[in-house]
């Protein structure tokens, strides 16, 4: 373990994630989360040159929206929501896919195994952002007449169906994992000495899966982030989409300034404020780098250290190898006394 | 203690079944809608959102459908050809190249989608403002078609995919015994890469063309909304019906099934190894 957290590239994600997050945090407890507005901009005779939105300056380094608030806070404030909810997600969606996962590997009935594990591969040919769509519509979007569940309900919601959808593939790449390991010799005869299935799953299985785990865990915090982002564009926020139906009306808008959220309600003026849309885009784009570079880190860490690097030679190496001729005299043989 | 626990188990597993029972009349309801609406498929008709006007779907569909089917598979066989490029010369150039082309694949596969399409678009405008070149068309409207820029995007993720996984698969099969036997029978490095190491790892890759197929189409439902794309999955969400889903999901399968089978039949002919889907 100790040589997965010396790992160059997890303690870069890791100190990304963590500083963004202390950040935010931060940001909430001694600022009280407060957005600076700046509405207009004066040249030095007090004449105005230009409103807002502004373009990425030195005092806003990602711009500010319409109402001139400052998108750099305003990133900041969402990024604890965002993390959160993806780590929920994924821990839940985690922990059901590992229990289904060994399940379905220690599953001994071949037909009925087939079957479960059919029907979960058709989750690779749908893609999981529209199911997610389909499934969050009808309880996120904001009706004429309000939302029919309170926010903590929603939110609830949401997590739970973001983990159930993640559960089918996930839980069959770590029945593939446990799988492998059953196959080993040792697991043979610890049946024949008379284990019970837990007992092999706790001592045998369990040990040898838990590196894998920590590999695959990752890779399903970065599925939830775009998937969150995927839901911020079709204008799925967070928490909830609050929509106005009067005749003059803002674009559907989301609870909290969430990066999704943002994501979403800016991408349609990428054309025209670009910097809008760039900020939670780079966001997300940041903390998947961050993630993916954990998982490496951990992956790299926790491979088995090479005895011998013995890496492919080039041709020409090769070459001046083989240019050596060897050839064979008598004097190679020795004789060996007949018994 | 453990009478306790199975009465636990017992109430759980009850509650459970209830659940189940109250679930089973609306869940038999809609599998009877979406099974008669398999039984009428000539007749099926989409819902507009915005006007609400009714048409019927399918001369309508096959449109839709081939576009996305062109884009995704040229998107393929792109990243696959230039993946196959960059790795031959990843293995015959030294030491620097390959640390270039490990981390740019690194960096490359861990962008979001969502990134990758935007900051081609924002790319193609700005490059447009700065020279006055428009190089692509990059939204596609009404009739007139994008095909060159959303296949550049989409190849994008898979080719970097592609080059991650052969590097490791091909590294792997080098250090197997037969490498070294063809090297001491005196087989040149170009023929053991090309015929031996090179055939083996495309089988071995037959593996990954699931995960390949589920990163490409979820790509593929982005990019199609950013472009403002009329493919298949418009019909997926935007005109609404369990009916509607089933067909176009599995219409958009069946081509993925049968290319997937393909590749592994080939697999299994060139080297007789079992691939399984």
């Amino acid at each position: 373990m100790s040589r997965v957290i010396r790992q160059p590239l997890f303690i870069l994600g890791f100190l990304t994630i963590f500083l963004i997050t202390l950040a935010s945090i931060i940001h909430a407890t001694h600022f009280d989360s407060a957005i600076p507005q700046t509405e207009w901009l004066k040249d030095s005779e007090g004449n105005m040159i230009a409103g807002a939105p502004l373009e990425p300056a030195k005092d806003y380094p990602f711009g500010t929206d319409k109402y001139g608030n400052h998108m750099l806070e305003k990133l900041l404030q969402g990024a604890k929501y965002t993390f959160g909810a993806t780590f929920l997600t994924s821990l839940l969606g985690f922990s059901l896919a590992f229990l289904s996962g060994t399940l379905l590997a220690f599953w001994k009935k071949p037909g009925s195994k087939a079957m479960v594990k059919g029907m979960s591969s058709s989750f690779y040919f749908v893609p999981l952002s529209i199911i997610a769509y389909n499934i969050l519509h009808p309880v996120l979007w904001e009706p004429p007449e309000g939302f029919a569940y309170s926010l903590t309900g929603r939110v609830i919601y949401e997590i739970i169906m973001l983990a159930v959808i993640l559960t089918p593939t996930t839980a069959l790449l770590i029945a593939d994992e446990t799988r492998e390991i059953l196959k080993k010799e040792f697991i043979e005869s610890a049946i024949t000495l008379g284990a019970s299935p837990f007992h092999i799953f706790k001592n045998h299985v369990l040990p040898h899966l838990q590196p894998r785990l920590f590999i695959i865990f990752p890779r399903i915090v970065v599925q939830v982030l775009l998937i969150i982002a995927h839901l911020g564009i079709f204008q799925i926020y967070f928490g909830g989409t609050s929509v106005c139906y009067d005749i003059f009306c803002d674009p559907p808008m989301p609870i909290a300034n969430e990066w999704s959220g943002l994501l979403g309600m800016y991408i349609k003026q990428i054309n025209y404020q670009w910097w809008l849309a760039i900020g939670p885009l780079a966001c997300f784009t940041i903390s998947i780098l961050a993630v993916n570079s954990m998982a490496a880190g951990i992956e790299k860490g926790l491979a088995p250290p090479k005895l011998s690097s013995k890496k492919i030679r080039s041709p020409r190496k090769k070459r001046s190898k083989s240019i050596q001729g060897y050839t064979v005299t008598p004097k190679d043989f020795k004789r060996v006394p007949n018994e | 203690m453990k009478k306790a626990g199975s009465s636990v188990l017992q109430i759980v597993m009850i509650v459970t079944g209830i659940f189940a029972i109250s679930l089973l009349p609306s869940i038999i309801n809609e599998v009877w809608q979406i099974l008669s609406g398999f039984f009428s498929i000539a007749n099926l008709v989409y819902v507009n959102p915005i006007s609400g006007v009714e048409r019927e779907l399918f001369p309508f569909f096959w449109n839709a459908y081939e576009y996305s089917l062109i884009v995704f598979f040229s998107a393929l066989f792109l990243s696959l050809l230039i993946a196959i490029v960059v790795l031959f010369f990843y293995f015959l150039i030294g030491k620097p190249f390959q640390l270039v082309i490990d981390s740019i694949s690194f960096v490359f596969s861990s962008l979001p989608d969502i990134f990758i399409i935007v900051g081609s678009q924002l790319l193609v405008v700005w490059m447009f403002k700065k020279t006055g070149v428009f190089l692509f068309d990059f939204v596609a409207l009404g009739e007139d078609r994008a095909y060159l820029l959303p296949i550049l995007c989409l190849s994008l993720l898979p080719t970097m995919y592609f080059i991650k996984t052969l590097i490791v698969l091909m590294n792997e099969e080098f250090d197997k015994q037969y490498v070294e036997l063809a090297r001491s029978k005196g087989l040149s490095y170009f023929r053991i890469l090309i015929i031996h190491v090179f055939r083996n790892t495309i089988v071995s890759l037959a593996y990954h063309g699931k995960n390949v197929m589920a990163l490409m189409l979820s790509n593929l439902l982005i990019l199609e909304y950013l472009f403002n794309m009329l493919g298949v999955t418009t019909f997926l969400f935007s005109y609404n019906t369990p009916t509607l889903f089933a067909v176009t999901s599995i219409l958009l399968f069946i081509p993925l099934y049968l290319f997937l089978k393909m590749i592994q039949r080939t697999a299994n002919s060139i080297t007789g190894n079992e691939v399984d889907l």
